[in-house]
């Protein structure tokens, strides 16, 4: 993906782009992002962008499989996060040649001796170290310090991890805001009707969607829904079932246990409402998605879910069950309107605004 | 331990449970009992070859029951033909063979009404493993709901199996104690359909049998027996009917797998749908690469899958599929449908792609660079299903469906 020079004569800026989070054993979100954004900065020109990642018998799967060459490094994970931590090496300049800015787009700060942008999507593992392996939050921790150390400028993906990141030490004059896009599937109405059927949904419904964790406040939410009186069902989906839940009456909601990836899109066009009511989220995707197919959004204010929505969606205190259950019935009086505002939200969050977003971060470091 | 066929009505079958006090407690037991549950089992469903999954799934849940719990006696009434496809339940458990061959619905559904009712008066507790049970007998009941094929996919059903299925369901699951399903996905429909309490329908999950593929005959004489050249080998095991989706597959080979050597091995019985498969392997040009060995014996079909590079399985509706668990505890990657129940039991141990044609064009190209990654994820997914699991959760449906109208 080397671009040439763009069109307006400039020289493109020589960028090291990590891709290392591909190769993660559940890539996620943090490896979506980098390709997307890694396809729009292509598109638009005016940068070289050299991918690289550790070393790796093999390409990842292929919705995480970046185009064009990525350049390996000569270390593999976990070796290679605490080499690049401690060590500062290897520097991504023994692969790429010479560069103008190293953009570690997943966290770790890659080794390097020019100016290094990392990507910072949420400081989660902050919050609540127990979700996450031990050995994990060690590297996250020591990421965090070097980041402190040797970042020119970190990207965050919402206001609400700027502020975290804040809180955690880094220089305000650091940071830089640019939001995820969000990818918009066209779902016809016999595409809703197969998953309807597939699932023997009932007509009206408000949907839940995440993996079933307590910050994700589906218990909540469920109390909220007992409060409210009319007799619309919860529908929950998300892998790991109804057993694992524990913090809900399994009577007070319909679990759909795992859903494939095609039938999503579907499934959030067939809701009457999504309701997101989480504590606290370093962007909230399902979202945007949501959002996408003009399903009216309930979703928390104070966190970065409120960002993302722009004001196309209901906004309740996630901690006030009274408060989430008029908020679903405010999301049901305003259907019309907060379908119309979502999907015109939806379309502002596009992969391109980010990859311009992420260019001009970058222009700041050569000029 | 068969017995035989009673001539006369004679007594109901089951033994008397009177408590004393020489009787051994067994392990498990419910509170307050000191003898094992008699438990009768209506296999009256299960003609041996024709019904698909669902037979394996009955036969290694009990199986599986025999082999973590004393508590519970099951005593099974099935046809005569099962007895002889059995042998291996035969020596744990009693059985009881009918006087009909099964293949004909209406009179099956009679001899539930009274045959079968007749004997399992004195039983305490009947488990119906065919998704329905009959409109008057004992209680209480364990109802095996295996899909809602009838409700999700209708279309592939005849009209009059439709007419009985949305009439007999319901009404059986309105009996019934505890419903078992195989998948959360089946549970989550089910619960959806016909608005039962959660709490009433448990997840009784396949079980795999330990022994798999112990008995397979060598590669080398595989290959040789079934024409397979050396080449790579892909194995689709399923009866051919119309949602199995046999033909999208044989797409999928004529447009993007050129591959000369490659063989596609087509196991099972034939479906309403065959026809179409041979026409459409005719078709596409397809005769030389395609296998069609139909039904073979059970040593041979864990050879083919343990020797093939890939099973593929691209379903459009399963209540669980059960050959994609064989296939991951022998260490075959899976290709599979992202059909919800399969994607489920497949979890990130297989590849799992929508049914379209581009999305399966390179499916070939992944699983190249992820063999050695997939044996190794997909034989520790298989030991979420082995007997002992699919036993004890039996055992607990039996459990709470004696609690409930105990």
């Amino acid at each position: 993906m080397e671009a040439a020079a763009d069109l307006t004569g400039e020289a493109s800026i020589r960028v090291a782009y990590t891709l290392e989070q591909c190769w993660h054993p559940t890539p996620g979100g943090t490896a979506i992002a980098a390709l997307r954004i890694a396809r729009e900065l292509d598109r638009i020109g005016g940068v070289e962008l050299h991918q690289v990642a550790g070393r790796h018998p093999q390409a990842p799967i292929p919705e995480f499989r970046p185009v064009g060459s990525v350049a390996m490094l000569p270390l593999s994970r976990p070796l290679l996060y605490e080499a690049w931590n401690r060590l500062n090496w290897p520097r991504v300049e023994s692969v790429t040649g010479e560069i103008d800015v190293a953009h570690a787009t997943g966290l770790v700060p890659c080794g390097t001796a020019s100016p290094l942008v990392v990507t910072v999507h949420d400081l989660a593992f902050l919050h609540d170290p127990t979700q996450f392996s031990r050995q994990g939050v060690r590297t996250m921790q020591r990421s965090l310090d070097t980041i402190r150390r040797r970042a020119d400028r970190v990207i965050c993906s919402s206001r609400a991890t700027m502020i975290d990141c804040e809180r955690a030490g880094l220089d305000r004059s650091v940071l830089r805001h640019v939001p995820l896009g969000v990818d918009i599937t066209d779902v016809t109405p016999l595409e809703v009707e197969r998953v309807r059927r597939r699932y023997l949904l009932p007509d009206e419904f408000v949907l839940f969607l995440g993996t079933l964790e307590p910050r994700k406040n589906l218990a909540r939410l469920a109390e909220a829904m007992r409060l409210r009186s009319s007799d619309q069902e919860l529908v929950v989906a998300g892998a790991d079932g109804w057993g694992d839940v524990g913090a809900i009456d399994e009577r007070s909601a319909l679990f759909l246990g795992f859903v494939p990836d095609a039938d999503l899109a579907a499934l959030y066009a067939a809701a009457s409402v999504f309701a997101y009511p989480s504590e606290r989220e370093g962007f909230g995707l399902p979202v945007a998605e949501a959002m996408a197919q003009g399903t009216p959004v309930v979703t928390s204010a104070g966190t970065s879910t409120e960002e993302v929505a722009g004001g196309a969606a209901v906004l309740v205190d996630p901690f006030d069950v009274a408060d989430i259950a008029r908020g679903l019935d405010e999301a049901f009086d305003r259907r019309a309107d907060l379908s119309i505002s979502g999907r015109a939200r939806a379309a502002e969050l596009t992969w391109r605004s980010s990859a311009e977003r992420t260019l001009s971060v970058y222009r700041e470091l050569v000029a | 331990m068969i017995e035989q066929h009673p001539t006369s009505d004679g007594p109901a079958a089951g033994p008397a449970h009177t408590v004393r006090a020489s009787d051994p407690p067994y392990d498990g037991l419910p509170a307050g009992r000191l003898s094992p549950v008699d438990v009768a089992v209506n296999l009256l469903w299960c003609v041996p070859g024709q019904v698909g999954g669902s037979e394996q799934y009955l036969v290694r849940q009990l199986l599986g029951l025999a082999e973590v719990s004393g508590a519970f006696v099951p005593r099974l009434y099935c046809l005569p033909a099962f007895v002889d496809a059995h042998p291996e339940l035969a020596a744990v458990f009693p059985m009881v063979p009918a006087g009909i061959t099964g293949n004909a619905r209406p009179r099956r559904i009679i001899y539930e009404h009274t045959w079968l009712a007749r004997r399992t008066r004195g039983a305490e507790l009947v488990h119906h493993g065919g998704g329905t049970a009959p409109a008057f007998g004992r209680r209480p009941i364990v109802l095996t709901i295996h899909d809602l094929q009838h409700l999700t996919s209708p279309e592939y059903l005849s009209p009059s199996k439709l007419r009985y299925l949305r009439a007999a369901i319901p009404r059986s699951v309105e009996r019934a104690s505890i419903v078992a399903v195989p998948t959360d996905y089946v549970r989550g429909t089910v619960i959806s359909a016909y608005g039962i309490e959660p709490e009433r329908v448990m997840v009784v999950p396949h079980g795999v049998e330990p022994t798999l593929g112990a008995d397979a005959p060598a590669e080398s004489d595989l290959r040789r027996d079934y024409g397979l050249g050396g080449g790579r080998v892909l194995v689709y095991p399923a009866i051919t009917h119309p949602h199995k989706g046999h033909r999208f597959l044989l797409e999928v080979m004529a447009t993007h797998w050129h591959d000369p050597d490659l063989r596609l091995v087509l196991l099972g019985g034939a479906g309403s749908a065959d026809g179409q498969v041979e026409a459409s392997i005719d078709e596409l040009g397809l005769r030389e690469r395609v296998v069609r060995p139909g039904r073979v014996s059970d040593a041979e079909r864990d050879g083919l899958i343990a020797l093939a590079t890939a099973l593929v399985f691209p379903s459009e509706y399963e209540g669980f599929g059960a050959p994609v668990v064989e296939a991951m505890a022998l260490g075959t990657p899976v290709i599979s449908s992202d059909q919800p129940a399969l994607a489920e039991v497949v979890g990130s141990a297989g590849i799992v792609r929508p049914r379209d044609l581009d999305a399966w064009a390179t499916v070939l190209d992944d699983l190249d660079s992820r063999t050695p990654e997939l044996r190794v994820a997909g034989r520790r997914r298989a030991e979420a299903f082995s007997l002992r699991t699919s036993g004890e959760a039996l055992a607990a449906a039996y459990l709470a469906a004696l609690d409930i109208d105990g």
